[in-house]
């Protein structure tokens, strides 16, 4: 009796070029501990919920014990802003207002930068939208 | 490598999420698909980002020449052999942002690899892991594989650090390309209006202009590749 083919598929007609560096890649893959795939699998059943055990409520405190309140991680601060007024030429607001819109930037931001491209000190922190240009 | 029929596969692939991969495939496919060749984009990653732009935006799905599809997620062997073998034009990999042998192996197929990267020094640990892994497998085939980091949503102004680290790029064996992209709202605009920079109304000329720019380096990648092969 003859024995049974193996059941493993043959590569008929696959590239040698493409059978040389998938075996490259898996070599690679092998040595770096990188995962096959690591797509999620998509379930397409809904499978009955688990039960939710709900974390036991935490102890009141003793009356004696001040509450921990988190530090503040002060970092640097923008500098004090004022308003003020200047007349443009109508083009050229209508430059600012362009630029802004087409950058995703505040028309603030783009005076600014071009402040400092001429030559202006700005620093970068000023640069970021304070509460007012939200 | 391209196949038979000329075909020419640019994947983009980094193991990090979040670095414009499925941004920089549509600004591509845009600039492919208005110089009037057939674009094909088949998307690898889990988030469906491309996938879900193209199936919910009525105008991504009447660009002429364009097909979107979505990559296997199991049998990925006989695929990519069936890709390789019959695929014609221009088609785009969108990788999932993680390093999978699934993503290595699209990734060292393709005619071009693009790793985008913002100027952090995370994005750029990742994409040099990217170059490291293809560079192993480039090693084994004795074969060059085409890899380039694309510096991606670099602000107007850089401060001193990022250029610092421009500059480690560019001392290093780490081939990127020197067109960067900056952070514009054109590019963010594909997926709210369901278009694609080049077909957006109106245009953003610079956003055109740095993409046409990108292009030009990836043709000329593309074409020193076939004088090698001719010669």
């Amino acid at each position: 009796m003859k024995p049974a083919l193996p059941t493993k598929k043959m590569a008929l007609g696959v590239d040698p070029d493409i059978m040389q560096t998938m075996a490259a890649v898996k070599e690679v893959a092998q040595e770096s501990n990188i995962p096959t795939v690591v797509h999620p699998k998509i379930s397409t059943s809904t499978a009955a919920p688990s039960p939710v055990v709900l974390p036991a409520p935490p102890a009141p405190l003793p009356d004696d014990v001040a509450p921990v309140v988190a530090k503040k991680v002060r970092g640097p601060k923008p500098a004090p802003v004022r308003r003020t007024s200047v007349d443009l030429p109508v083009y050229v607001i209508e430059q600012i207002r362009s630029m802004a819109y087409h950058d995703n930037k505040t028309k603030r931001r783009v005076i600014l930068e071009a402040l400092r491209a001429g030559g202006l000190t700005v620093k970068d922190i000023d640069l970021e939208e304070g509460p007012a240009d939200a | 490598m391209s196949n038979k029929h000329g075909a020419r596969f640019i994947s983009f692939a980094s193991p990090k999420g979040g670095v414009g991969k499925s941004t920089s495939c549509l600004a591509i496919a845009g600039a492919l698909l208005a110089q009037g060749v057939k674009v094909r984009i088949i998307d690898f990653d889990q988030t469906e980002t491309i996938w879900r732009w193209y199936t919910t935006s009525p105008a991504a799905q009447q660009i002429a020449n364009l097909t979107v599809e979505q990559g296997p997620h199991s049998d990925h062997g006989d695929y990519i052999s069936s890709l390789w073998g019959g695929a014609t034009d221009y088609v785009l990999l969108d990788l999932a942002g993680s390093l999978s042998e699934l993503t290595l192996m699209i990734a060292a197929f393709a005619t071009l690899t693009i790793t985008p990267a913002k100027v952090s020094e995370p994005d750029i640990i990742e994409a040099n892991k990217m170059a490291n892994k293809l560079h192993a497998v480039a090693r084994r085939v004795s074969k060059p594989i085409n890899h380039r980091i694309l510096l991606n949503e670099v602000p107007n102004i850089v401060s001193r650090d990022e250029v610092d680290l421009i500059e480690q790029i560019d001392s290093s064996n780490l081939a990127r390309f020197q067109t960067i992209i900056r952070r514009r709202s054109s590019y963010s605009k594909s997926f709210s209006r369901g278009t694609l920079p080049h077909f957006a109304d109106p245009i953003n000329p610079k956003a055109i202009a740095e993409i046409d720019d990108l292009m030009r380096e990836i043709d000329a990648i593309f074409e020193n590749d076939q004088l090698k092969a001719a010669a």
